[in-house]
């Protein structure tokens, strides 16, 4: 019983620290992913139409796939706006999944996606020229998230919860000797 | 359906299962390898052709959530089908299923529009994944002691081969032709020439038969659920069912994240992913044959143990490195261990339970606890990892959190409740249970 009041106390430790966040980061990671989508694709959920067509032109007359690598690197952020550092490349067959658009097979494009945030959500109202200051982690810059000492302690956590949770069942469930055991499957440890 | 044709006339009795004759168990093999083969093949090809149906058939990327659902429900609805191969036979099963995987393959090839690709798709996974129950079951009871880990080893390895010819297939350009993402589908009717083969030469496995037949067998329940939860069995199902949940949460996580975050986090292109993939794929896939021969030389638990805590150390380094040229070895060894421990998870959800109810314990295993886990586990990663909402902010550290978080307690789970079986006799369990 005590082991059950010890694991749900530190559940609940571990998902009041998990709060959420709203990062700008995100919203270009999924605005570039969502333009890769072809005409499946919502990248006017994150951008505006302009600003959507330097990346690929028309790109609701692409197929899936345009963009072979997609990379989106730690930004800076006041209050209302934000700058994100991105790469993408485009695929070698650009051209046959985009028709003849003049974009060029394998060119890469680097910039800074800058974002303002509008009744509370982030949203990108322009592309800027590469920045030295702000990279993508491929070329030494930093990473969009990562977990804290806290984070990487709660995972040794759960993994101790989840065990004493998987005592308490098999104590609630497993009293009794099992056929295998009694014609003799080795037994476990004592 | 009585057996016929040149399977090994007359077996049936448990004895006989050792001496059954090697030619009709390759057979067998090359059979229930090819079945696998596909319920691997047809879990990757969704993941790579959504994008394409999504502009065929219209549809937006929440839409696509939908399909991806229906997948997973049909997967552990696959419980109650999987169940049967206790009261039909696993021959009859297995025939079912393979006919039912293709005509509903058929159906997805044949789609006009998305709500009919979701349901063809929740059915074909129905089929699918009751194929695998079975399958698993048929190698358990046809292969003597000796040789069961072997022939484990090489039935779930097809799994992983089945998810690279589809990449395979992607990269020659199957999508591109005419049929475009259909072309996938088209390729999935290839198993009903094994109907054929299974319906002629394929006999019931001589352990079912015999305890179908005896007068002790009959009086068993070969037709509840819930039998598997019996006083005997509950120990053994709750552990294995438990270590298959916790295994599984991360390898599919691990499966389904790794070509964003070598993509979006380590800034790889979509076609040098695909290239390690293949390659990974087809190394890793050899991690399944080395499980299961030692699973026979050393022991079930101690080579699960080993794999597990491996997958640990390689599944964390691969979600922490940036370096592309350190990710090759890492995920072969990754894919090696993680998910070449599949051979051995096979053999703990049927080797603890007697004939008359192992498939329904293989079938509990697989889809009550298994595929949760499979829908959990990238869920779980996606949601703590979101680049712009996740509390972690990042797919390598939350998937490295949660290799740490549930596989820990797979070892743990070995450990304290998992017994050995490599010796165990199966005549003798079904003789205690009869007896």
């Amino acid at each position: 019983m005590k082991r059950l009041v010890a694991a749900s106390a530190l559940g609940v430790a571990l998902l009041s620290s998990c709060h959420t966040a709203d990062r700008p980061e995100g919203v270009v990671d999924r605005w570039l992913t969502s333009l890769n989508q072809g005409s499946a694709g919502e990248p006017d959920l994150y951008a505006d139409e302009e600003v959507t067509v330097w990346i690929l032109g028309p790109w609701r007359e692409c197929d899936p796939g345009a963009l072979d690598v997609i990379e989106v690197g730690g930004g800076t952020e006041s209050a209302a706006s934000a700058r994100v550092p991105f790469r993408v490349g485009l695929a070698r067959t650009v051209e046959s999944l985009c028709g003849p658009s003049g974009l060029l097979p394998g060119a890469e494009i680097e910039g800074v996606a800058i974002l303002e945030r509008r009744d509370g959500e982030w949203r990108i109202v322009d592309l800027g020229p590469p920045d030295p200051a702000l990279r993508v982690p491929s070329e030494g810059g930093e990473r969009i998230g990562k977990a804290s000492a806290a984070a990487w302690a709660g995972g040794v956590g759960v993994a101790v919860a989840l065990s004493l949770l998987t005592v308490a069942l098999m104590r609630l469930f497993g009293r009794h000797p099992t056929a295998a055991e009694r014609v003799g499957a080795d037994a476990p440890a004592p | 359906m009585e057996p016929d044709g040149d399977g090994p006339a007359g077996a049936g009795m448990p004895d006989d299962v050792s001496e059954r004759d090697r030619p009709y168990r390759r057979k067998l093999l090359r059979l229930l390898a090819a079945a696998t083969f596909f319920e691997g093949y047809d879990a990757f090809v969704l993941a790579l052709v959504l994008p394409l149906v999504l502009v065929d058939l219209g549809g937006t990327e929440s839409q696509a959530g939908l399909v991806r659902g229906s997948v997973g429900v049909g997967a552990v609805v696959a419980l109650v089908l999987a169940a049967q191969a206790d009261r039909i036979g696993r021959r009859r099963l297995l025939l079912i299923t393979i006919v039912g995987y293709t005509a509903t393959t058929g159906l997805t090839a044949l789609s006009p529009g998305l709500l009919f690709l979701a349901g063809s798709q929740f059915l074909a996974q129905i089929f699918l994944a009751a194929e695998w129950a079975v399958a698993v079951t048929i190698v358990v009871e046809e292969f003597p002691t000796r040789e069961r880990g072997r022939a484990l080893g090489i039935v779930t390895s097809m799994n992983t081969l089945g998810g690279i010819t589809v990449g395979i297939l992607g990269f020659v350009g199957l999508a591109a032709t005419p049929l475009s993402w259909r072309g996938f589908y088209v390729v999935g009717l290839v198993p009903l020439v094994l109907v054929f083969w299974a319906r002629r030469g394929m006999v019931e496995t001589a352990r079912y038969t015999a305890v179908r037949e005896s007068e002790a067998g009959r009086r068993l329940d070969h037709m509840s659920l819930l039998e598997p939860w019996k006083d005997a069995y509950r120990r053994n199902i709750m552990a294995v069912g438990l270590m298959h949940f916790f295994r599984f949460t991360a390898i599919s996580a691990a499966v389904f994240w790794w070509p964003y975050y070598a993509q979006q986090e380590a800034g790889m292109s979509f076609s040098l992913v695909s290239l390690y993939l293949g390659v990974a794929g087809i190394l890793g896939a050899v991690g399944f044959v080395v499980g299961g021969f030692l699973m026979d030389r050393v022991g079930r638990r101690p080579t699960f143990s080993a794999y597990t805590a491996l997958a640990i150390v390689f599944g964390v380094a691969v979600f922490q490195t940036h370096d592309t040229l350190v990710m090759l070895p890492l995920l072969c060894l990754a894919i090696f261990t993680g998910l070449g421990s599949a051979a051995m998870t096979s053999a703990f959800s049927t080797e603890f339970f007697p004939t008359y109810v192992r498939s329904r314990a293989a079938a509990w295993c697989r889809n009550a606890f298994e595929v949760p886990g499979g829908i959990v586990g990238p869920l779980v990663v996606g949601w703590l990892g979101d680049h712009r909402t996740g509390p972690i902010g990042s797919i390598g550290d939350a998937m490295s959190l949660t290799l740490l978080a549930t596989m820990v307690p797979v070892l743990f789970i070995t450990w304290r409740y998992i017994g050995e079986t490599r010796h165990l006799v199966l005549d003798q369990l079904d003789a205690e249970v009869v007896g």
